[in-house]
Protein backbone atom coordinates (compact mmCIF):
# COMPACT_ATOMS: atom_id res chain seq x y z
CA UNK A 1 0.00 0.00 0.00
CA UNK A 2 1.02 3.79 -0.18
CA UNK A 3 2.37 5.54 2.83
CA UNK A 4 0.20 7.77 4.90
CA UNK A 5 0.81 11.10 3.69
CA UNK A 6 4.33 12.97 5.45
CA UNK A 7 5.85 16.20 5.35
CA UNK A 8 9.01 16.28 3.00
CA UNK A 9 11.93 18.46 3.84
CA UNK A 10 15.15 18.69 1.83
CA UNK A 11 17.70 20.71 3.83
CA UNK A 12 20.85 21.95 2.58
CA UNK A 13 23.25 21.29 5.07
CA UNK A 14 23.60 19.71 8.15
CA UNK A 15 22.91 22.08 10.16
CA UNK A 16 19.91 22.74 8.27
CA UNK A 17 18.92 18.99 8.68
CA UNK A 18 19.54 19.26 12.46
CA UNK A 19 17.28 22.65 13.11
CA UNK A 20 14.83 21.01 10.57
CA UNK A 21 14.19 18.03 12.79
CA UNK A 22 14.13 19.66 15.74
CA UNK A 23 11.52 21.88 14.99
CA UNK A 24 9.62 19.17 12.94
CA UNK A 25 9.07 17.57 16.63
CA UNK A 26 9.26 13.42 17.76
CA UNK A 27 7.04 12.65 14.70
CA UNK A 28 9.83 13.37 12.53
CA UNK A 29 12.16 10.92 10.80
CA UNK A 30 15.60 11.42 9.25
CA UNK A 31 15.30 9.78 5.36
CA UNK A 32 18.55 8.70 3.67
CA UNK A 33 18.48 6.07 1.58
CA UNK A 34 14.96 4.58 2.22
CA UNK A 35 15.86 1.29 2.16
CA UNK A 36 14.62 0.42 5.45
CA UNK A 37 12.27 3.37 6.21
CA UNK A 38 10.16 3.34 3.35
CA UNK A 39 9.07 -0.31 3.39
CA UNK A 40 7.72 0.84 7.14
CA UNK A 41 6.06 3.62 5.90
CA UNK A 42 4.80 1.51 2.77
CA UNK A 43 3.55 -1.14 4.96
CA UNK A 44 1.80 1.43 7.18
CA UNK A 45 3.71 0.72 10.28
CA UNK A 46 5.24 3.77 10.22
CA UNK A 47 3.71 7.08 10.43
CA UNK A 48 6.05 10.09 10.53
CA UNK A 49 4.52 13.26 10.02
CA UNK A 50 7.88 14.75 8.33
CA UNK A 51 10.77 13.26 6.97
CA UNK A 52 14.12 15.03 6.41
CA UNK A 53 15.71 14.10 4.00
CA UNK A 54 19.63 14.13 4.02
CA UNK A 55 20.34 12.75 0.82
CA UNK A 56 21.65 15.48 -1.43
CA UNK A 57 23.88 17.17 1.56
CA UNK A 58 27.67 16.79 0.52
CA UNK A 59 29.34 16.80 3.57
CA UNK A 60 27.51 13.53 4.38
CA UNK A 61 29.14 11.18 1.87
CA UNK A 62 32.55 10.21 1.20
CA UNK A 63 35.02 8.58 2.60
CA UNK A 64 38.48 10.12 4.25
CA UNK A 65 41.52 8.56 5.73
CA UNK A 66 42.43 10.42 8.55
CA UNK A 67 45.53 8.37 9.81
CA UNK A 68 44.75 5.83 12.30
CA UNK A 69 40.93 5.93 11.29
CA UNK A 70 38.57 5.80 8.42
CA UNK A 71 35.91 8.54 8.82
CA UNK A 72 32.84 7.85 6.50
CA UNK A 73 29.88 10.21 5.78
CA UNK A 74 26.55 9.08 7.21
CA UNK A 75 24.72 8.82 4.00
CA UNK A 76 27.48 6.98 1.96
CA UNK A 77 26.06 4.11 -0.16
CA UNK A 78 26.57 0.43 0.50
CA UNK A 79 27.43 0.29 -3.07
CA UNK A 80 30.69 3.57 -2.54
CA UNK A 81 32.17 1.68 0.81
CA UNK A 82 32.07 -1.87 -0.92
CA UNK A 83 33.98 -0.68 -3.74
CA UNK A 84 35.79 2.06 -1.99
CA UNK A 85 39.80 1.28 -2.35
CA UNK A 86 40.29 2.96 1.44
CA UNK A 87 38.03 0.47 2.76
CA UNK A 88 38.85 -2.99 0.77
CA UNK A 89 42.57 -1.51 2.39
CA UNK A 90 42.08 -0.68 5.76
CA UNK A 91 38.87 -2.18 6.32
CA UNK A 92 38.48 -5.56 4.37
CA UNK A 93 35.69 -6.77 7.13
CA UNK A 94 33.30 -3.58 6.32
CA UNK A 95 33.82 -4.21 2.61
CA UNK A 96 32.83 -7.67 2.69
CA UNK A 97 30.21 -8.04 4.46
CA UNK A 98 28.46 -4.57 2.85
CA UNK A 99 28.61 -6.88 -0.32
CA UNK A 100 26.65 -9.15 1.45
CA UNK A 101 23.87 -6.44 2.08
CA UNK A 102 20.40 -7.62 -0.12
CA UNK A 103 21.05 -6.68 -3.94
CA UNK A 104 22.83 -3.96 -5.82
CA UNK A 105 19.64 -1.80 -6.13
CA UNK A 106 19.81 -1.38 -2.47
CA UNK A 107 23.27 -1.39 -2.20
CA UNK A 108 22.90 1.81 -4.58
CA UNK A 109 21.01 3.96 -2.60
CA UNK A 110 21.14 2.10 1.07
CA UNK A 111 23.46 3.99 3.55
CA UNK A 112 26.06 3.05 5.55
CA UNK A 113 24.85 5.62 8.14
CA UNK A 114 21.31 4.42 7.47
CA UNK A 115 21.97 1.02 7.99
CA UNK A 116 23.59 2.03 11.25
CA UNK A 117 20.63 4.43 12.43
CA UNK A 118 18.22 2.01 11.72
CA UNK A 119 19.80 -0.72 14.07
CA UNK A 120 18.15 -3.65 12.74
CA UNK A 121 20.54 -6.69 14.88
CA UNK A 122 20.19 -8.90 11.24
CA UNK A 123 21.63 -6.21 9.47
CA UNK A 124 25.13 -6.93 8.53
CA UNK A 125 26.72 -3.75 9.35
CA UNK A 126 25.71 -3.35 13.28
CA UNK A 127 27.27 -6.35 13.66
CA UNK A 128 30.54 -5.44 11.89
CA UNK A 129 30.66 -1.80 13.53
CA UNK A 130 30.67 -3.78 16.71
CA UNK A 131 33.04 -5.88 15.64
CA UNK A 132 35.33 -3.02 14.67
CA UNK A 133 34.63 -0.69 17.58
CA UNK A 134 33.74 1.93 15.28
CA UNK A 135 32.65 4.93 16.77
CA UNK A 136 29.18 6.96 15.62
CA UNK A 137 29.48 10.81 15.22
CA UNK A 138 26.36 12.35 15.87
CA UNK A 139 25.14 16.06 15.96
CA UNK A 140 22.21 17.67 17.56
CA UNK A 141 20.96 21.40 17.90
CA UNK A 142 23.38 21.42 21.08
CA UNK A 143 26.96 20.17 18.98
CA UNK A 144 28.48 17.15 18.08
CA UNK A 145 29.01 13.97 19.76
CA UNK A 146 30.62 10.57 19.16
CA UNK A 147 29.19 7.73 20.72
CA UNK A 148 31.26 3.96 20.42
CA UNK A 149 29.10 1.33 18.77
CA UNK A 150 29.38 -0.80 21.93
CA UNK A 151 27.05 1.80 23.74
CA UNK A 152 25.02 2.62 20.23
CA UNK A 153 22.70 0.31 19.54
CA UNK A 154 20.43 0.29 22.77
CA UNK A 155 17.61 -2.14 21.67
CA UNK A 156 15.34 -3.43 18.66
CA UNK A 157 15.38 -0.42 16.19
CA UNK A 158 16.45 1.71 18.88
CA UNK A 159 19.92 3.55 19.18
CA UNK A 160 21.28 5.84 21.36
CA UNK A 161 20.04 8.91 19.41
CA UNK A 162 18.57 11.84 21.02
CA UNK A 163 15.23 12.68 18.90
CA UNK A 164 16.99 15.96 16.87
CA UNK A 165 19.78 14.61 16.46
CA UNK A 166 22.07 13.38 13.11
CA UNK A 167 24.32 10.63 12.60
CA UNK A 168 26.97 12.50 10.33
CA UNK A 169 29.52 9.85 10.25
CA UNK A 170 31.28 6.85 11.45
CA UNK A 171 34.78 6.67 12.16
CA UNK A 172 36.00 3.21 11.73
CA UNK A 173 39.60 2.20 13.29
CA UNK A 174 41.93 0.90 11.43
CA UNK A 175 43.22 -2.19 13.07
CA UNK A 176 46.35 -2.44 11.23
CA UNK A 177 48.78 -5.77 10.67
CA UNK A 178 48.44 -9.04 12.25
CA UNK A 179 44.89 -8.65 11.79
CA UNK A 180 42.95 -10.54 9.32
CA UNK A 181 38.78 -10.67 8.59
CA UNK A 182 35.88 -12.95 7.46
CA UNK A 183 32.02 -12.23 7.45
CA UNK A 184 30.26 -15.44 7.78
CA UNK A 185 26.57 -15.11 6.89
CA UNK A 186 23.94 -17.80 6.48
CA UNK A 187 20.74 -17.06 4.44
CA UNK A 188 17.89 -19.15 2.60
CA UNK A 189 17.92 -17.12 -0.59
CA UNK A 190 20.32 -14.73 -1.58
CA UNK A 191 19.19 -11.43 -0.85
CA UNK A 192 17.25 -12.57 2.22
CA UNK A 193 18.58 -11.02 5.59
CA UNK A 194 21.64 -13.17 7.66
CA UNK A 195 19.70 -16.22 9.63
CA UNK A 196 22.56 -15.52 11.35
CA UNK A 197 25.99 -13.62 10.82
CA UNK A 198 29.03 -13.60 12.12
CA UNK A 199 31.46 -10.85 11.70
CA UNK A 200 35.27 -12.26 12.95
CA UNK A 201 38.44 -10.07 13.52
CA UNK A 202 41.40 -11.86 14.38
CA UNK A 203 44.62 -11.01 15.04
CA UNK A 204 47.46 -13.62 14.83
CA UNK A 205 50.78 -14.25 15.23
CA UNK A 206 52.59 -16.78 14.21
CA UNK A 207 50.12 -19.63 14.58
CA UNK A 208 48.54 -18.76 18.01
CA UNK A 209 45.58 -16.39 17.66
CA UNK A 210 46.11 -13.70 19.81
CA UNK A 211 43.07 -11.76 20.13
CA UNK A 212 39.00 -12.43 18.19
CA UNK A 213 36.79 -10.04 18.18
CA UNK A 214 33.55 -11.28 16.77
CA UNK A 215 30.00 -9.83 15.95
CA UNK A 216 26.84 -11.33 15.60
CA UNK A 217 24.03 -10.69 13.31
CA UNK A 218 20.46 -11.30 14.65
CA UNK A 219 21.15 -13.11 17.94
CA UNK A 220 19.49 -10.68 20.12
CA UNK A 221 17.93 -7.39 19.91
CA UNK A 222 21.44 -5.84 19.10
CA UNK A 223 24.02 -7.33 17.19
CA UNK A 224 26.52 -8.53 20.59
CA UNK A 225 29.63 -9.16 20.85
CA UNK A 226 30.77 -13.08 21.19
CA UNK A 227 32.12 -12.03 24.63
CA UNK A 228 32.67 -15.83 26.37
CA UNK A 229 34.24 -16.82 22.28
CA UNK A 230 36.26 -13.85 22.31
CA UNK A 231 38.24 -14.69 25.40
CA UNK A 232 38.51 -18.39 24.97
CA UNK A 233 40.01 -17.83 21.81
CA UNK A 234 43.23 -16.13 23.56
CA UNK A 235 46.17 -18.45 23.22
CA UNK A 236 44.63 -21.02 20.32
CA UNK A 237 46.52 -22.59 17.95
CA UNK A 238 44.84 -22.57 14.53
CA UNK A 239 45.77 -25.54 13.81
CA UNK A 240 44.32 -26.83 16.78
CA UNK A 241 40.53 -27.68 15.98
CA UNK A 242 39.50 -29.13 19.38
CA UNK A 243 40.57 -26.02 21.25
CA UNK A 244 38.99 -24.26 18.16
CA UNK A 245 35.63 -25.94 18.27
CA UNK A 246 35.35 -25.76 21.97
CA UNK A 247 35.88 -21.80 21.80
CA UNK A 248 33.50 -21.18 19.01
CA UNK A 249 31.20 -23.43 20.69
CA UNK A 250 30.85 -20.15 23.20
CA UNK A 251 30.14 -17.86 20.49
CA UNK A 252 26.24 -17.60 21.40
CA UNK A 253 26.88 -17.49 25.47
CA UNK A 254 24.94 -14.81 27.15
CA UNK A 255 22.44 -14.19 23.93
CA UNK A 256 18.44 -14.32 23.21
CA UNK A 257 18.18 -15.14 19.85
CA UNK A 258 14.72 -14.57 18.08
CA UNK A 259 12.57 -17.24 16.73
CA UNK A 260 11.00 -16.52 13.88
CA UNK A 261 9.27 -18.13 10.70
CA UNK A 262 13.26 -18.84 9.51
CA UNK A 263 14.72 -20.20 12.54
CA UNK A 264 14.03 -21.00 16.17
CA UNK A 265 16.41 -20.03 19.15
CA UNK A 266 17.99 -23.42 19.40
CA UNK A 267 18.88 -23.49 15.71
CA UNK A 268 20.62 -20.00 15.76
CA UNK A 269 22.45 -21.12 18.43
CA UNK A 270 23.64 -23.52 16.39
CA UNK A 271 24.53 -21.55 13.40
CA UNK A 272 25.97 -19.18 15.63
CA UNK A 273 29.00 -22.07 16.93
CA UNK A 274 29.30 -22.90 13.49
CA UNK A 275 29.20 -20.08 11.79
CA UNK A 276 31.61 -18.85 14.59
CA UNK A 277 33.95 -21.34 14.06
CA UNK A 278 34.21 -20.70 10.25
CA UNK A 279 34.87 -17.17 10.10
CA UNK A 280 37.60 -17.25 12.82
CA UNK A 281 39.58 -19.77 11.12
CA UNK A 282 38.52 -17.84 7.70
CA UNK A 283 40.07 -14.89 9.17
CA UNK A 284 42.82 -15.94 10.77
CA UNK A 285 44.33 -17.70 7.96
CA UNK A 286 44.00 -14.10 5.81
CA UNK A 287 45.79 -12.79 8.85
CA UNK B 1 -4.30 -16.47 16.26
CA UNK B 2 -5.05 -16.73 20.34
CA UNK B 3 -2.02 -16.86 22.76
CA UNK B 4 -1.96 -16.68 26.71
CA UNK B 5 0.81 -15.20 28.99
CA UNK B 6 1.71 -14.83 31.89
CA UNK B 7 3.45 -11.93 34.04
CA UNK B 8 3.49 -10.91 37.71
CA UNK B 9 5.06 -7.82 39.54
CA UNK B 10 5.63 -6.44 42.91
CA UNK B 11 4.52 -2.98 44.21
CA UNK B 12 5.89 -2.74 47.43
CA UNK B 13 2.90 -0.88 49.17
CA UNK B 14 0.27 -3.80 51.38
CA UNK B 15 -2.12 -5.30 49.68
CA UNK B 16 -5.09 -3.67 51.36
CA UNK B 17 -3.84 -0.35 49.55
CA UNK B 18 -2.98 -1.59 46.54
CA UNK B 19 -6.37 -3.39 46.00
CA UNK B 20 -8.84 -0.28 45.35
CA UNK B 21 -6.13 1.50 43.27
CA UNK B 22 -6.17 -1.20 40.64
CA UNK B 23 -9.59 -0.70 40.32
CA UNK B 24 -10.19 2.81 40.00
CA UNK B 25 -8.68 3.23 36.02
CA UNK B 26 -8.79 7.11 36.56
CA UNK B 27 -5.83 6.54 38.51
CA UNK B 28 -3.80 3.80 36.73
CA UNK B 29 -4.47 4.29 33.72
CA UNK B 30 -1.80 6.98 33.68
CA UNK B 31 0.62 4.15 34.99
CA UNK B 32 0.35 2.49 31.41
CA UNK B 33 2.70 5.12 28.79
CA UNK B 34 0.91 5.80 25.64
CA UNK B 35 -2.85 5.12 27.26
CA UNK B 36 -5.42 7.50 26.91
CA UNK B 37 -8.55 7.10 28.46
CA UNK B 38 -11.31 8.55 26.78
CA UNK B 39 -14.59 7.78 29.21
CA UNK B 40 -15.21 5.88 32.18
CA UNK B 41 -18.64 4.99 33.08
CA UNK B 42 -18.71 2.84 35.77
CA UNK B 43 -17.50 -0.31 34.96
CA UNK B 44 -17.33 0.23 31.39
CA UNK B 45 -14.17 2.60 29.65
CA UNK B 46 -13.14 3.40 26.38
CA UNK B 47 -9.50 5.03 25.46
CA UNK B 48 -6.79 4.79 23.18
CA UNK B 49 -3.31 3.47 22.83
CA UNK B 50 -0.28 4.29 21.52
CA UNK B 51 3.40 2.42 21.23
CA UNK B 52 6.22 2.65 19.24
CA UNK B 53 8.98 0.42 18.81
CA UNK B 54 11.79 2.96 16.82
CA UNK B 55 10.03 4.30 14.11
CA UNK B 56 6.95 1.81 14.21
CA UNK B 57 4.32 3.21 15.76
CA UNK B 58 0.96 1.57 16.62
CA UNK B 59 -2.36 3.19 18.24
CA UNK B 60 -5.68 0.99 19.22
CA UNK B 61 -9.03 2.55 20.22
CA UNK B 62 -11.73 0.31 22.00
CA UNK B 63 -13.31 -0.28 25.01
CA UNK B 64 -13.01 -2.59 27.64
CA UNK B 65 -14.61 -3.65 31.13
CA UNK B 66 -14.59 -5.51 34.28
CA UNK B 67 -16.19 -8.39 34.00
CA UNK B 68 -15.82 -9.66 37.22
CA UNK B 69 -14.19 -8.02 40.42
CA UNK B 70 -14.00 -10.64 43.30
CA UNK B 71 -12.49 -8.47 46.99
CA UNK B 72 -12.33 -11.39 49.04
CA UNK B 73 -9.67 -13.27 46.84
CA UNK B 74 -8.45 -9.41 44.99
CA UNK B 75 -8.92 -11.13 41.56
CA UNK B 76 -10.19 -8.89 38.78
CA UNK B 77 -10.87 -9.71 35.20
CA UNK B 78 -11.21 -7.17 32.12
CA UNK B 79 -12.50 -7.86 28.99
CA UNK B 80 -11.14 -5.91 25.85
CA UNK B 81 -11.51 -5.33 22.49
CA UNK B 82 -10.55 -2.54 20.23
CA UNK B 83 -9.64 -1.59 16.59
CA UNK B 84 -5.99 -0.23 15.04
CA UNK B 85 -6.87 3.57 14.80
CA UNK B 86 -5.01 2.76 11.12
CA UNK B 87 -4.83 -0.56 10.37
CA UNK B 88 -7.65 -2.98 10.07
CA UNK B 89 -6.47 -5.24 12.28
CA UNK B 90 -8.91 -5.66 15.36
CA UNK B 91 -7.81 -6.91 18.86
CA UNK B 92 -9.78 -8.81 22.12
CA UNK B 93 -8.30 -9.88 24.93
CA UNK B 94 -8.97 -10.99 28.39
CA UNK B 95 -6.64 -9.87 31.64
CA UNK B 96 -6.60 -11.48 34.92
CA UNK B 97 -4.98 -9.84 37.53
CA UNK B 98 -4.78 -11.43 41.44
CA UNK B 99 -3.45 -9.68 44.00
CA UNK B 100 -1.00 -11.48 46.97
CA UNK B 101 0.28 -9.35 49.76
CA UNK B 102 2.94 -10.32 52.27
CA UNK B 103 5.12 -8.81 54.14
CA UNK B 104 3.00 -5.33 53.49
CA UNK B 105 4.23 -5.50 50.16
CA UNK B 106 1.66 -6.75 47.18
CA UNK B 107 2.54 -9.14 44.23
CA UNK B 108 0.27 -8.96 41.10
CA UNK B 109 -0.24 -12.18 39.25
CA UNK B 110 -1.51 -11.53 35.57
CA UNK B 111 -2.43 -13.99 33.34
CA UNK B 112 -3.96 -12.57 29.73
CA UNK B 113 -4.67 -14.60 26.96
CA UNK B 114 -5.56 -12.64 23.32
CA UNK B 115 -6.52 -12.33 19.89
CA UNK B 116 -5.45 -10.68 17.00
CA UNK B 117 -5.89 -10.47 13.74
CA UNK B 118 -4.63 -8.24 10.71
CA UNK B 119 -0.39 -7.70 10.57
CA UNK B 120 -0.07 -8.18 14.09
CA UNK B 121 -1.07 -12.13 13.93
CA UNK B 122 2.50 -13.16 11.86
CA UNK B 123 4.36 -12.28 15.19
CA UNK B 124 5.59 -14.71 17.14
CA UNK B 125 4.89 -15.49 20.54
CA UNK B 126 7.95 -14.54 22.14
CA UNK B 127 7.97 -11.25 20.69
CA UNK B 128 4.70 -11.29 22.11
CA UNK B 129 5.93 -12.17 25.55
CA UNK B 130 8.94 -9.97 25.67
CA UNK B 131 6.61 -6.86 24.36
CA UNK B 132 4.19 -7.23 26.82
CA UNK B 133 6.69 -8.36 29.79
CA UNK B 134 8.24 -4.86 29.29
CA UNK B 135 4.99 -2.96 29.52
CA UNK B 136 3.83 -4.95 32.06
CA UNK B 137 7.00 -3.86 33.60
CA UNK B 138 6.81 -0.45 32.96
CA UNK B 139 3.02 0.15 34.44
CA UNK B 140 4.32 -1.72 37.78
CA UNK B 141 7.16 1.01 37.95
CA UNK B 142 4.80 3.53 37.61
CA UNK B 143 2.00 2.11 39.68
CA UNK B 144 4.54 1.41 42.35
CA UNK B 145 5.44 4.81 42.37
CA UNK B 146 1.76 6.01 42.07
CA UNK B 147 1.03 3.54 45.61
CA UNK B 148 3.91 4.69 47.07
CA UNK B 149 2.96 8.75 46.67
CA UNK B 150 -0.69 7.88 47.77
CA UNK B 151 0.41 6.27 50.71
CA UNK B 152 2.44 9.53 51.41
CA UNK B 153 -0.45 11.84 51.48
CA UNK B 154 -2.26 9.31 53.43
CA UNK B 155 0.41 9.83 56.25
CA UNK B 156 0.48 13.42 55.64
CA UNK B 157 -3.63 13.24 55.85
CA UNK B 158 -3.28 11.81 58.58
CA UNK B 159 -1.00 14.28 60.50
CA UNK B 160 -2.44 17.14 59.12
CA UNK B 161 0.31 18.90 58.28
CA UNK B 162 1.82 19.65 55.27
CA UNK B 163 5.02 17.81 54.05
CA UNK B 164 7.21 19.35 51.89
CA UNK B 165 9.51 16.15 50.94
CA UNK B 166 7.69 13.88 48.90
CA UNK B 167 10.36 11.57 50.06
CA UNK B 168 13.08 10.24 47.50
CA UNK B 169 13.13 11.70 44.01
CA UNK B 170 9.60 12.82 43.66
CA UNK B 171 7.22 15.39 43.52
CA UNK B 172 9.21 18.56 41.93
CA UNK B 173 6.23 19.31 39.62
CA UNK B 174 3.25 18.38 41.49
CA UNK B 175 1.98 21.39 42.72
CA UNK B 176 -0.32 20.86 46.17
CA UNK B 177 1.28 17.97 47.79
CA UNK B 178 3.66 19.96 49.64
CA UNK B 179 1.05 22.73 50.41
CA UNK B 180 -2.64 21.46 51.22
CA UNK B 181 -2.87 19.07 54.39
CA UNK B 182 -4.91 16.15 54.84
CA UNK B 183 -8.00 14.78 52.15
CA UNK B 184 -8.01 18.01 49.77
CA UNK B 185 -4.32 17.08 48.51
CA UNK B 186 -4.50 13.89 48.38
CA UNK B 187 -7.79 14.38 45.83
CA UNK B 188 -6.14 16.76 44.32
CA UNK B 189 -2.63 15.13 43.62
CA UNK B 190 -3.84 12.00 43.32
CA UNK B 191 -5.38 12.73 39.44
CA UNK B 192 -2.53 13.42 37.64
CA UNK B 193 0.19 11.06 39.14
CA UNK B 194 2.51 10.84 36.77
CA UNK B 195 4.53 13.57 36.29
CA UNK B 196 6.29 14.51 39.41
CA UNK B 197 5.49 11.71 41.33
CA UNK B 198 6.76 9.19 39.38
CA UNK B 199 10.41 7.92 40.30
CA UNK B 200 13.52 8.33 38.08
CA UNK B 201 13.46 4.79 36.58
CA UNK B 202 9.73 5.54 35.11
CA UNK B 203 10.98 9.05 34.73
CA UNK B 204 10.18 8.25 30.82
CA UNK B 205 6.55 7.71 31.57
CA UNK B 206 6.70 10.86 33.77
CA UNK B 207 5.87 14.34 31.90
CA UNK B 208 2.25 13.29 30.38
CA UNK B 209 2.07 9.48 30.47
CA UNK B 210 -1.22 9.92 28.99
CA UNK B 211 -0.20 11.29 25.71
CA UNK B 212 3.42 9.93 25.58
CA UNK B 213 4.11 7.12 23.44
CA UNK B 214 4.77 4.16 25.03
CA UNK B 215 8.43 3.71 23.69
CA UNK B 216 9.08 -0.35 24.45
CA UNK B 217 12.55 0.17 23.11
CA UNK B 218 13.77 2.18 25.63
CA UNK B 219 13.59 -0.35 28.10
CA UNK B 220 16.38 -3.06 27.76
CA UNK B 221 15.98 -6.28 25.48
CA UNK B 222 13.63 -5.50 22.45
CA UNK B 223 11.39 -7.84 20.88
CA UNK B 224 12.70 -9.33 17.43
CA UNK B 225 11.04 -8.69 14.60
CA UNK B 226 11.98 -9.92 12.00
CA UNK B 227 11.68 -7.73 8.91
CA UNK B 228 9.98 -5.27 8.72
CA UNK B 229 7.05 -7.14 8.83
CA UNK B 230 3.28 -5.80 9.94
CA UNK B 231 3.87 -7.86 13.16
CA UNK B 232 5.71 -5.41 15.57
CA UNK B 233 2.90 -2.97 14.98
CA UNK B 234 -0.22 -5.24 15.82
CA UNK B 235 1.62 -6.97 18.50
CA UNK B 236 2.25 -4.28 20.01
CA UNK B 237 -0.84 -3.03 20.41
CA UNK B 238 -2.11 -6.39 21.61
CA UNK B 239 -0.08 -6.42 24.83
CA UNK B 240 -1.46 -3.03 25.55
CA UNK B 241 -5.00 -4.22 25.12
CA UNK B 242 -4.15 -6.85 27.20
CA UNK B 243 -4.10 -4.88 30.34
CA UNK B 244 -6.96 -3.31 29.15
CA UNK B 245 -6.96 -0.04 30.91
CA UNK B 246 -7.35 0.91 27.50
CA UNK B 247 -10.60 1.46 26.22
CA UNK B 248 -11.39 -0.20 22.62
CA UNK B 249 -14.50 1.20 21.30
CA UNK B 250 -15.74 -0.35 18.42
CA UNK B 251 -16.89 1.22 15.47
Amino acid sequence: MIPASFGYFRPASVDEAVATLSEAGEDAKVLAGGQSLLPLLRLRLAFPAALVDVGRIPELRGIEDRGDHLYIGATTTHHEVMNSPLVKEHCPLLAQATATVADPAVRHRGTFGGSLAHADPAGDLPSVALALGAELVLRSPSGERAVPASGFFVDYLETAMEPAEILVGVRVPKLGPGWGFHYEKFQRTAQAWATVGVAAAVRRSNGTIEEARIGLTNMGPTPVRAAAAEEALRGVEIGDDAALRAAADRADEGTEPPADLHAQPDYRRHLARVLTRRAVLAAAHRA
Amino acid sequence: MALRFEHEFTVPVPVEQAWPVLLDVKRVAPCLPGAALESVDGDDFTGTIKMKVGPITVSYHGSARFEKVDPETRTLTIKASGKEVRGQGTASAEVTARLLGEDGRTTVRVESSFNITGRPAQFSRGVLADVGGKLIDRFATNLAALLAQEEQRAQEGAQGAPATEEGPARAEETPAPGGSPAQGGAEAAARPPAPGAVRPAAAEAAPRPQEEALDLLELAGGPMLRRLAPVAAGVIAIILLVLGLRGLRRR
